[in-house]
């Protein structure tokens, strides 16, 4: 009889731990899927992404929408220039150049491209 | 009722007990063997119940769920191609396809007449054969577009199914297509870096790094196209290119193709010139011939050379493009770009170094680039006094541009050849790199270099505060077996900046025209040049070069 009701006992408790096991591989399987679709999405956004920001497609809006010429090898300063300049410490012709460039900035930056 | 042995008597005892003993061990036994059959019964059917429980409470899993899951996992493993700032170029997107079932079909009339709705570009004709055949799987169309599958659903036909696929994408379109070439219907890559690297993409779920850059690789497209235009050239080529790794950093072959429909395409747009097509260099191979003489000892920078007199090859007379009248030293041999005074040089040395230190460079096998389609030069098996002339000069010999860069880069990284490479930091720690020049012809090759751009027929190529060095080459078109006089490819092969070369640029006009800014000349000096120029202004700044403005 002990060996009935063992059986039994023993019985339920699997078929409840199965269930359980079930449930959790069935909730597995649904977050596979999910995030099998999200890296999906992730892919898809990224060349998407990529090709709005291809570098034709900057350049052309660029033109379109800046009254930016392409820079000259005059107009580039280092970071250390740049440092110096407002430190006092760069030569005249430079800060001078500098300072245009930086005039020259502002006055793009305030005024857009109508 | 119940027997006891016990209160019987004698007879009992003696007679029938014996008997009873056996009796009461075999209901025993019994017993026993009942309640083992039953419990093996009872698990028996508790396994069976707790089964058929299990199976009826399990959510079913339909066979397109089971499809979905193994297509999504098994289509995307082509991983992406990135360039060396982690820009994607190459990506692998889901896409649906659909086939058919001919055995599902109930009227292929009917099913043919509803495809033709939504494709129109179909071969029916085919399709009907093919269903007809009554085969289990026939492709109707690969990768077609969310609307198309929409109209497929709504015409509902029977034995007409799904599949979920990949397709390669490549956004930024024409800008890589030679370097990254394109993968087949079943996306196995079949050029370019899809096809050399094909195994690494699919074995290998990180992306792939190029040491392509797409920004500079776009400043050289936009450069050429504009050089094109300009000069009326029927293509042109471009490469910028790392010196002290050899890594390539832009190729560039124009005209080219969008390899996302790539069908649409001539297999003259899909020819890389750059690493495909063999051309003789003109006077770009005056760097090789000085350095090999600089370097064997017998030639020094005041050597003086006698290019008044004519020098005749066969039935051919050597002339000078720029005819000076004069002795010259080996300085203005190369700064006037002076080919009687090359041959001299070369002659001085002799054939047997000039052939050797060719070999040494490389110029006589493809290069060692992770592209299939790699061209071998073409050079002389026998190495006549005649192939030493015309090789000093650039003739006799055809090379790839990508052996010309090569060849000058080694060069420039004071004789240390490297393979060039398109995969980022292929080439970090290569041991046992082999030296083709010294440290002192390095420094004298960079001050002639030099002297070409200040003064000598690379003047155009100058750019203000990147102290640019190169030279200039222009080479008549071989068409049949006599050269034509129309019809040249123009070379400019520079570095900058000066004091130590890090970045070398190649440009390659093939067949520009001359115009009125040009004063009817068609030479290098006045295209090539100009164009690598404007390259190097714009690729200044993104390769964090300062300018020097001090001069």
């Amino acid at each position: 009889m002990f060996s009935v009701f063992v059986a039994v006992f023993m019985g339920c408790g699997l078929f409840e731990f199965k269930y359980k096991v079930a449930s959790l591989n069935s909730q597995a399987r649904k977050l596979e899927k999910e995030i099998t679709q999200t890296q999906c999405n992730i892919k898809i956004l990224s060349a998407e992404l990529q090709y709005l920001t291809t570098p034709k497609r900057l350049q052309s809006l660029a033109n379109r929408h800046f009254s930016l010429d392409k820079a000259e090898v005059n107009q580039l300063f280092s970071l250390r220039e740049v440092k110096d300049y407002f430190e006092g410490k760069t030569p005249t012709v430079e800060r001078d150049s500098l300072q245009s460039l930086l005039t020259k900035a502002s006055t793009v930056s305030r005024s857009p491209k109508k | 009722m119940k027997f006891s042995h016990k209160k019987s008597g004698f007879y009992f005892r003696e007679v029938i007990g014996g008997q009873y003993d056996r009796i009461s061990m075999a209901l025993s036994v019994l017993r026993q063997r009942i309640s083992f059959a039953l419990i093996c019964f009872c698990a028996l059917n508790i396994i069976i119940i707790a089964r058929i429980v299990f199976l009826s409470s399990q959510p079913r899993l339909s066979d397109h769920d089971k499809n979905i899951i193994q297509q999504q996992n098994a289509n995307l493993v082509r991983a992406d191609i990135v360039d060396r700032n982690g820009m994607i170029v190459a990506t692998s997107l889901p896409t649906v396809s659909v086939y058919a079932n001919a055995k599902d079909i109930i009227d292929i009339d009917e099913a043919v007449e509803c495809l033709k709705k939504v494709f129109k570009d179909l071969n029916y004709q085919k399709i009907r054969k093919i269903l007809e055949t009554g085969k289990r799987f026939v492709w109707i169309k690969r990768h077609i577009t969310p609307v198309q599958q929409e109209a497929l659903l709504s015409q509902g036909i029977p034995g007409v199914y799904f599949i979920k696929t990949e397709r390669r994408i490549y956004p930024d379109r024409n800008l890589l297509s030679h370097i990254l070439g394109f993968t087949d219907v079943d996306n196995i890559g079949i050029a370019g870096i899809e096809h050399s690297q094909n195994d690494r993409i699919i074995n290998e779920p990180s992306s792939l790094q190029l040491s392509i850059d797409i920004r500079l690789q776009h400043a050289m497209r936009d450069e050429l196209s504009v050089g094109i235009e300009e000069f009326n050239a029927i293509g042109a080529s471009g490469i910028i290119y790392e010196i002290d790794t050899g890594e390539v950093l832009a190729m560039c072959s124009l005209p080219d193709f969008d390899p996302n429909q790539r069908s649409r395409s001539s297999s003259k747009n899909k020819f890389n010139k750059c690493t495909c097509a063999v051309m003789e260099p003109g006077s770009t191979a005056k760097i090789f011939t000085t350095a090999m003489a600089l370097e064997s000892g017998k030639v020094q920078l005041g050597s003086v050379f006698d290019v008044v007199s004519p020098l005749t090859v066969g039935r051919y007379r050597i002339e000078d493009y720029h005819p000076q009248n004069r002795p010259l030293t080996t300085e203005e041999v190369f700064k006037c770009s002076s080919n009687i005074g090359a041959a001299r040089m070369a002659l001085q040395v002799g054939g047997q170094t000039q052939r050797q230190f060719y070999k040494d460079l490389g110029m006589f096998v493809p290069v060692q680039l992770e592209l299939p389609e790699l061209q071998a030069p073409l050079y002389p098996k026998v190495w006549r006094e005649s192939t030493v002339i015309t090789v000093s000069y650039g003739y006799g010999i055809a090379l790839t541009p990508m052996h010309m860069v090569m060849g000058v880069a080694s060069i420039l990284n004071k004789g240390r050849i490297l393979s060039p490479t398109l995969l980022r930091g292929k080439n970090i720690d290569v041991q046992g790199i082999k030296r083709i020049i010294s440290e002192a012809t390095y420094k004298k090759m960079v001050h002639l270099l030099r002297l070409v751009v200040q003064e000598g027929t690379s003047r155009k190529a100058e750019v203000s505060g990147y102290h640019v060095v190169g030279k200039t080459g222009t080479s008549e078109k071989l068409h049949g077996k006599t050269y034509s006089k129309n019809s040249n490819m123009c070379f400019f092969i520079g570095a900058f900046p000066t004091d130590q070369p890090k970045y070398l640029i190649f440009i390659m006009l093939d067949e520009p025209k001359a115009n009125r800014n040009t004063f009817g000349f068609a030479a290098a000096g006045w295209n090539a040049a100009p164009v690598a120029s404007r390259v190097i202004k714009r690729i200044g700044s993104i390769l964090n070069i300062v300018p020097d403005k001090a001069g």
